[in-house]
């Protein structure tokens, strides 16, 4: 069987309020809907894929994901809180713990490793593959109303800039390698790190993580390279989805920042969306599997 | 309330809904002029194909792609040809969206809610 070259990645671990299974499936139904490359490894455990098996049948879940790497991690405290629209919040243990392994469990030369909780509405994924740069992260992040997320630009107020490891790419060799084998360095020394680059709190991000390794990697300086396929278009979890439509969602988008009371209406169609309100677009599983139909 | 009021505020909530569905139009847009050429990716616009345009009698250019990396195109009318048509399409279907939003007398129509 020859090697399948280029494909994605994605690691899914549900926990007690959130569903990473449904989360996995729809991510991956987009990928095949919309992108030519759309080979999918997905890092899981016994017990999400389990209830995946009982979310839909078993064909289906063959068709979504080509590859299935089974890691019982145990994962470590991690709480973090989750919001739900405005009006909800929750906790919840982070399971986000793994993505430093990708290089090593990765099958393909070039890969993209991505969080389920993207979701593909156009083939602009497609772009990134034969990349004349080794590793790319998005560092350009805005909401549904292209606003620059001002806050998570750097990792604080006077601090090195952050990258959103939402979607990675990384072709296997010496250079990726050296960032992999760095990201492991830091999560081994998280405490140090976080205090070195002043990371307020105690939850473990990938984002942070990701960042300092490139600053690192960089040679301790800014640089201007990102994804290079645009800014990262990120839902906020104060927002809604009403409706899910053929690569178009209309939401309700918050206006958290100046009237948190008022929601407005507002499409986004043939651009790929962070949905970081995960519950929400959780709520349309089934609008998403029946557009998107887990058809390649 | 004032009647003259509530048709303000209800004419200003429809403005509101309007500005977030042009965003919205120009960020499609914006993703549609992205492409890829020789393994590099480029943002594109009316300045490069002015730029490109301007070097067709020569064999190479070098341009700058979204990471500010110089590029060296050994096909300069070929690269020309894929910005046009990449160009062409993406302003076309922007530009009849814009005109079917023209239409859209009210939120509801606007953000496409029967």
């Amino acid at each position: 069987m020859s090697k399948v070259k280029r494909g994605f990645m994605m690691y899914a671990y549900s926990n007690e309020q959130l569903d990473y299974a449904k989360l996995a499936c729809m991510c991956a139904a987009s990928i095949k809907y919309n992108l030519k490359e759309n080979n999918i490894t997905l890092v899981t455990d016994t017990s999400t894929l389990g209830w995946m098996k009982n979310i839909i049948d078993e064909s289906t879940v063959d068709k979504l994901f080509d590859n299935m790497i089974i890691s019982d991690q145990k994962h470590p405290k991690n709480t973090r809180t989750f919001n739900d629209s405005p009006y909800t919040q929750f906790e919840a243990n982070f399971n986000n713990h793994g993505r430093e392994q990708a290089y090593d469990l990765s099958l393909y030369d070039e890969t993209i490793l991505i969080d389920v909780d993207y979701f593909v509405m156009s083939n602009k994924l497609d772009l990134l593959w034969n990349n004349s740069k080794n590793i790319l992260i998005n560092k350009k992040s805005t909401d549904l109303r292209c606003e620059p997320l001002k806050s998570d630009e750097r990792l604080n107020v006077a601090g090195i800039p952050m990258y959103w490891a939402t979607v990675v790419y990384f072709r296997k060799c010496e250079e990726s390698k050296i960032f992999f084998n760095l990201v492991k360095y830091i999560k081994e020394n998280y405490d140090y790190f976080g205090n070195l680059y002043g990371i307020k709190g105690s939850l473990y991000r990938n984002d942070f993580v990701f960042s300092i390794a490139k600053h690192i990697i960089n040679g301790f300086v800014e640089t201007n390279d990102s994804l290079g396929i645009d800014t990262l278009v990120s839902m906020m979890p104060e927002d809604e989805v009403v409706e899910i439509r053929n690569n178009e969602i209309l939401f309700l988008s918050n206006e958290r920042k100046t009237t948190p009371w008022v929601n407005r209406l507002l499409t986004i169609k043939n651009v790929d969306v962070h949905m970081m309100n995960k519950r929400a677009i959780i709520r349309h599983f089934e609008d998403v599997m029946d557009i998107y139909g887990g058809e390649g | 309330m004032d009647e003259r009021l509530i048709k303000a505020l209800e004419f200003s909530n429809y403005q509101k809904t309007l500005q977030l569905k042009l965003q919205s139009l120009r960020l499609t847009r914006d993703h549609d002029l992205t492409l890829s050429y020789n393994n590099h990716i480029f943002k594109n616009n009316q300045e490069l194909i002015a730029l490109v345009s301007a070097f067709t009698k020569d064999k190479t250019l070098i341009v700058y792609d979204v990471n500010d990396n110089p590029v060296r195109i050994d096909d300069v009318k070929d690269f020309l040809k894929i910005l046009k048509a990449n160009y062409k399409k993406a302003n076309e279907k922007y530009y009849d969206e814009f005109v079917n939003l023209k239409k859209a007398r009210n939120i509801k129509k606007l953000a496409g809610v029967s």
